[in-house]
């Protein structure tokens, strides 16, 4: 590999300073003159149809511009996920953005915008709305009896969607076993929680275009499903990128009710309308689908696998959106591939339920199918005596192996063995005491997990967009402007595109800007989700970078007599090939493509050249080649209270294979932010609900916990090993959502090795802990 | 949503006004201080019809002043404040406040007062707790003057509390106990900023023999509406040497007499457990305090 | 949230019955009634202020009598909305008295309460504990107006 310059270096953040003193470009700021302020009513019933609905008292409120309701609303029937196009055959249509059917508690059935948020507010109470009460149903398991309330027509039973995979033959490898393991796994219904809300500023034209700025994950996903619902053609609508948004975390990648409705607001009025989610509407407004997993798993004595077959039931809410391609994915890439198993089944239920719609969260299903995997995995080793690290050795892929999703791509880089060799030694896994074993009622104990199959990206993936697009200029001051939709989300995706453009035009990385972008100008990119961004955008930013490089040396090798071969970058002066002192600034290469043929000089006119004239420009458009796999394995070190059944985490070492690391304290960021969202979820957070009437119990952070920064361990490594992805840019490849997959399972582990009893059920609150040691 | 009914803010400069004031717009009006019980609430859509806020920070009540026979908290006192107090970092027998002041965060630390989370009369608060088990009495002022109201007395239901009309709280009074007296605090919480899943204060005072002269014992956070007193426990406790034989009959009578509420923060089961555990962990706190 | 409620009163079940099926009677024991009507035969609209601390809430409710069975029981159903329509609620009850002794009856009471809006997120376990007083003012209110009316002397 050539030496690298910006790549693998922690360069300053250009981000940073503006985000730590207020952050003004983040869309929740952002307000245009006359704007009008949008509030939506929003059913209290789970289950009912609109009988009426009357709004002329709230129109007669002062303040009030405009109120619609469902009939105001295009009927249009899509799927609102960003990455998909809206009629996607392998998802499922069932969604529109106003209904006169009600089938979640918090459904939007009207809205307001006027002059103020307060007035909207008011005037939302003067609505009246009649409903006709229709029976609920909660739980999936129960929907999908015979007599359960139905939810969709054409959703028999409630299934949304029941997709399954086999291989083998999976009586005969139960019967080839010499142990088989059982085990049901429930994970719960929880939220990203993104600081900033779900926002919008709608604005329209007498022509009907409309301008969006919103708070979301992917620019032309939203362009094309706001044209869908308000069936409009897709060149109607432009969306302005974020310059950065206050977090996603998945959970901004649907068009939900806000940009709609606003757009049919600021129709009706002329007028630029805003809305912006409360927290408690935010609460509401996305979920990670629980799933509930049946687990059975033959292996021999020596611990390999002979069969497993594998139930998984999602929880989808009212509608199916997101919950149609969790499934699959929780199937594909959370249970079944990532380990070898030579004979398997896995049958997933996506079910519709009077709850909320789900949504994405990182991990996409992932880290439902690791709790489960890894926990039954350790239940194994425990029993049967195993080095639990040889165990997930010798059932998972090596490097060199075909991929074993993606037909014709092989696992080019994949180090999980030295993940878990180096992770181990780190923490001292060969210190760990047998389970329950340490004395008193402040218990120690050690556990790690893996998670042996991930992406980066989502090529090969049914339906689901991949390719991305860049343009880079070199602009006379010897900077450069990148064009690109590749939304950062906070995770540092606008470092990412300078370094890739710093690097292939030998500048240094502050002289490279992220600059405007919608979608009216600049290139398609498919959302910034599944660990894709530095994979896929990079390589297409980096084609970019290449394209504008060549144009650099066209116009340098006219102004410097050279051949453009022969022609290199450093520092930011082009040079030729074994003539050191021969560099010529980029600035003047720059400078000349931008000027006059002629110029006036102090001697008199100078012809220049005809060939390097020009802005200096490349742009790129492309597919990734392929979806190379990260790997990581994790360990922890918890102590739990055996009075209390507190859990608490001590140590943590997360051992990562992610390629070539692209910016070490972003990727440190990364393991310790994600660990922070997976720890939430192995032992606090959980969206609740009232089980009578759908109603969010759980709706600020009063009441949905999270870990702040004080239960936090204090003790986060991140180990990152070398590996080589030839497909990647600069061998890098994904990295991030693994640091959140896993830790559930790990902590869960740990809990075992602790206290010597399992909590099968997220989040592994203390009370559950207390009934698992039989204390309640 | 927004408090869109207020049409006035008051700040009066002393006690008096403030009574007028209540006097004027009875129910209408609210008494705020740092303000994170009203923001609770009104965040929640649940203050309607409050038309006038009265902000008592400015009425000269946020004094902490020793007496010899006890300790008057101002109401106004803001929890940071109680922090930076000598009196109550070093006297083992306030060592239930210092515990109780220990959990929150820095914002509700710099903003709450201990007014505030008496006259809230919040069942999920930690300083009742405290102040219950140090024998402590709300100072009220109305229109009658000044008077005493046992912390007892005064926590009469969920939000309630015994205030007479145009009464409002302005000092805490927690009276001095005799010789070898130390108290302590626990709270059991999710993370750093949180309302208490479950709480629990113990007031000890021992005699030369190291047996219990007297005991109070209070349980809160989800134990009903108020904090709730664990007689039983104190009971065990009173005449007996504090050891871990009498510290595990006390917790187990304090679990006997509760009957706590189950929500979707933990079930009644789990509470009352916990009710003996931070009972037995506060009275062993409170007994490594006293001299 | 569900609420159950067993008591003695000191009168025979039929004074009982009479009193508790008479709204102009029973309203004014019910904690923060203000007013009973009715609109129709087993058919009541009531208004009821509530206040909890600093939360004030006044909600209009229909209820309507479902199977009666004089004078031992009697289901009604209830619902309604605040004023300000940030809350519905709903709820089914029942009521079986019993008869004891010639003037001593039992009543029970049970009653399936649904809150929804911004008092719905207060969760089922401090509603309890505040029904739960609620209903013991209403029992000894009760008690002390039909026990006074039908005491001895």
């Amino acid at each position: 590999m050539t030496q690298l310059n910006v790549v693998g270096k922690s360069v300053v953040r250009p981000d940073a300073y503006d985000k730590v003193t207020g952050g003004k470009h983040y869309p929740v700021n952002y307000s245009l003159p006359g704007m009008l302020h949008g509030k939506l009513l929003r059913s209290p019933y789970p289950h009912a149809k609109i009988v009426a609905i009357d709004t002329s008292e709230a129109e007669k409120l002062p303040g009030v511009k405009a109120v619609i309701t469902h009939a105001d609303v295009p009927q249009n029937v899509f799927t609102p996920v960003y990455f998909v196009p809206a009629h996607a055959k392998s998802m499922v249509q069932d969604f529109v953005v106003m209904s006169d059917r009600v089938r979640w508690a918090g459904q939007p059935v009207a809205a307001v915008a006027a002059t103020s948020a307060d007035v909207a507010e008011a005037a939302l109470q003067l609505i009246d709305v009649e409903y006709e009460e229709l029976q609920p149903v909660f739980d999936p398991e129960e929907a999908m009896k015979e007599g359960a309330p139905q939810l969709h027509d054409n959703a028999p039973n409630n299934i949304a969607k029941a997709p399954s995979f086999s291989f083998g033959d999976l009586e005969a490898g139960f019967a080839e076993a010499d142990h088989i393991f059982e085990g049901v796994y429930q994970t719960q219904r929880v939220h990203t929680c993104y600081m900033e809300p779900r926002v919008c500023v709608v604005d329209s034209e007498t022509d009907g275009r409309i301008t969006v700025h919103s708070s979301m994950q992917h620019g032309f996903g939203l362009r094309e499903k706001m044209a869908v619902a308000l069936g409009i053609p897709e060149s109607k609508v432009n969306v302005v990128k974020p310059t950065y948004i206050g977090g996603g975390f998945g959970g901004k990648l649907d068009v939900g009710h806000i940009e709609p409705v606003a757009a049919l607001l600021s129709l009706e009025t002329g007028r630029p309308v805003r809305i912006e989610h409360t927290r408690g509407e935010d609460f509401i407004a996305t979920t990670r689908n629980p799933i509930k997993v049946y687990l059975k798993t033959g292996v021999k004595n020596d611990g390999a696998y002979t069969a497993r077959y594998i139930k998984s039931i999602l929880d989808a809410g009212a509608h199916a959106t997101h919950g149609a391609e969790v499934i699959m994915v929780h199937g594909l890439y959370g249970t079944f591939f990532p380990w070898k198993c030579p004979n398997q089944t896995w049958e997933g239920f996506s079910v519709y339920t009077n709850n909320i719609i789900g949504g994405g969260y990182r991990g996409y299903g992932a880290p439902q199918g690791c709790f489960a995997v890894e926990s039954q995995n350790d239940e194994i080793c425990e029993k049967l005596g195993l080095d639990p690290i040889e165990f997930r050795s010798g059932n998972t892929h090596k490097e060199g192996d075909p991929h074993p999703v993606l037909q014709g791509h092989t696992l080019n880089s994949y180090r999980l063995d030295d993940c878990l060799k180096k992770g181990a030694e780190r923490i001292g896994f060969d210190r760990r005491a047998p389970a329950n074993s340490s004395e008193g009622a402040k218990k120690r104990g050690i556990g790690f997990a893996c998670h042996p199959l991930w992406v980066s990206g989502c090529l090969g993936f049914p339906d689901i967009y991949e390719h991305s697009g860049a343009t880079v200029k070199l602009n006379r001051d010897g900077t450069a402007d990148v064009v690109s939709s590749c939304i950062d989300l906070g995770s540092g995706q606008i470092t990412m595109l300078t370094q890739v453009v710093a690097e292939e035009l030998g500048l240094a990385s502050e002289a490279v800007r992220v600059v405007y972008a919608d979608t009216d100008t600049a290139p398609f990119d498919a959302p910034t989700h599944a660990s894709r961004a530095t994979y896929s955008a990079g390589l297409a930013t980096k084609a970019a970078a290449v394209e504008t490089r060549n144009r650099l040396f066209k116009a340098a090798s006219a102004v410097m007599e050279a051949n453009p071969g022969d022609l290199y970058l450093e520092d930011g002066k082009v040079l030729v090939k074994g003539a050191p002192d021969s560099g010529v600034p980029i600035t003047e290469i720059t400078a000349r493509a931008e000027s006059a043929f002629v110029q006036m000089t102090e001697e008199g006119p100078r012809l220049t050249t005809i060939e390097e004239k020009g802005t200096i420009i490349g742009s790129a458009s492309q597919a990734p080649p392929s979806n190379p796999s990260p790997v990581a394995a994790q360990f922890v070190e918890v102590e739990v209270d055996t009075d209390t059944g507190e859990v608490k985490v001590l140590h943590v070492v997360h051992a990562a294979d992610a390629g070539r690391v692209f910016h070490p304290k972003a990727a440190e960021g990364q393991v310790e932010g994600g660990f922070q969202q997976g720890m939430g979820y192995a032992l606090m957070e959980h969206l609740q609900f009232d089980q009578d009437t759908g109603a969010c119990l759980s709706s600020d952070f009063l009441d949905y916990k999270i870990p702040t920064s004080m239960e936090m361990p204090p003790k986060i490594e991140s180990i990152f090993v070398e590996s080589n992805e030839p497909t990647g840019p600069y061998g890098a490849k994904s990295m991030s959502e693994l640091c959140l997959i896993i830790p559930a399972a790990a902590i869960a582990n740990a809990v075992y090795n602790a206290i010597g009893v399992r909590v099968t059920e997220l989040p592994i609150t203390p009370e559950r802990v207390l009934r698992a040691l039989g204390k309640l | 949503m927004a408090l869109t009914s207020v049409e006035a803010f008051h700040s009066p400069a002393d006690k008096a006004s403030v009574v007028q004031l209540l006097q004027k717009h009875e129910d209408n009006a609210l008494i705020v201080a740092g303000g994170t019980f009203l923001h609770g609430l009104a965040s929640r859509g649940l203050l309607t019809g409050i038309e006038v806020l009265i902000d008592i920070q400015n009425s000269g009540l946020d004094n902490i002043t020793i007496n010899t026979d006890n300790v008057v908290i101002g109401a106004t006192t803001r929890f940071a404040q109680l922090e930076t107090s000598q009196e109550i970092a070093q006297e083992a027998w306030l060592g239930a406040v210092k515990d109780a002041i220990a959990y929150p965060p820095i914002q509700i630390m710099n903003s709450a007062t201990v007014g505030g989370s008496i006259a809230s009369s919040c069942p999920f608060f930690d300083l009742p707790t405290s102040f219950l088990a140090l024998n402590g009495a709300a100072q009220a002022h109305g229109p009658d003057g000044s008077r005493d109201i046992p912390l007892e007395e005064f926590f009469s239901g969920l939000f309630e509390n015994s205030l007479a009309p145009a009464e409002f709280v302005t000092a805490i009074k927690l009276p001095q106990p005799p010789a070898n007296s130390a108290s302590a605090f626990i709270k059991l919480e999710t993370n750093a900023n949180d309302l208490a899943i479950v709480n629990a204060a113990v007031a000890l005072t021992l005699d030369a023999e190291k047996k219990c002269r007297q005991a109070r014992v209070f349980v809160g956070g989800g134990m009903g509406e108020t904090p709730v007193r664990a007689s039983a426990a104190e009971n065990l406790l009173t005449g007996a040497v504090v050891d871990e034989d009498s510290i595990a009959g006390a917790g187990e009578a304090a679990k006997s007499g509760v009957d706590p509420i189950s929500d979707h923060r933990a079930s009644a089961e789990y509470r009352a457990a916990m009710a003996k555990v931070l009972v037995e962990k506060a009275l062993r706190k409170a007994l490594a305090r006293v001299d | 949230m569900k609420i159950e409620k067993t008591f003695e009163v000191q009168a025979p079940r039929q004074a009982v019955w009479d009193f508790i099926t008479s709204p102009e009677r029973v309203a004014p024991c019910m904690p923060g009634c203000e007013r009973v009507e009715q609109v129709g035969p087993g058919k009541y609209k009531a208004v009821l202020k509530l206040k909890i601390g600093p939360i004030k809430t006044t909600f209009k409710v229909d209820i309507e009598t479902g199977e009666e069975r004089p004078p031992e029981f009697a289901t009604y159903t209830t619902s309604g909305e605040e004023g300000s329509r940030a809350s519905r609620i709903k709820a089914a009850s029942a009521l079986s008295l019993k008869r004891l002794e010639t003037d001593k009856t039992q009543v029970t009471y049970t009653s399936d309460i649904n809150m929804m809006g911004r008092l719905g997120k207060f969760g089922s376990g401090l509603m309890q504990k505040f029904a739960d007083s609620m209903g013991n003012e209403f029992i000894t209110a009760m008690q002390n107006k039909i026990e006074i009316k039908n005491g001895p002397g």
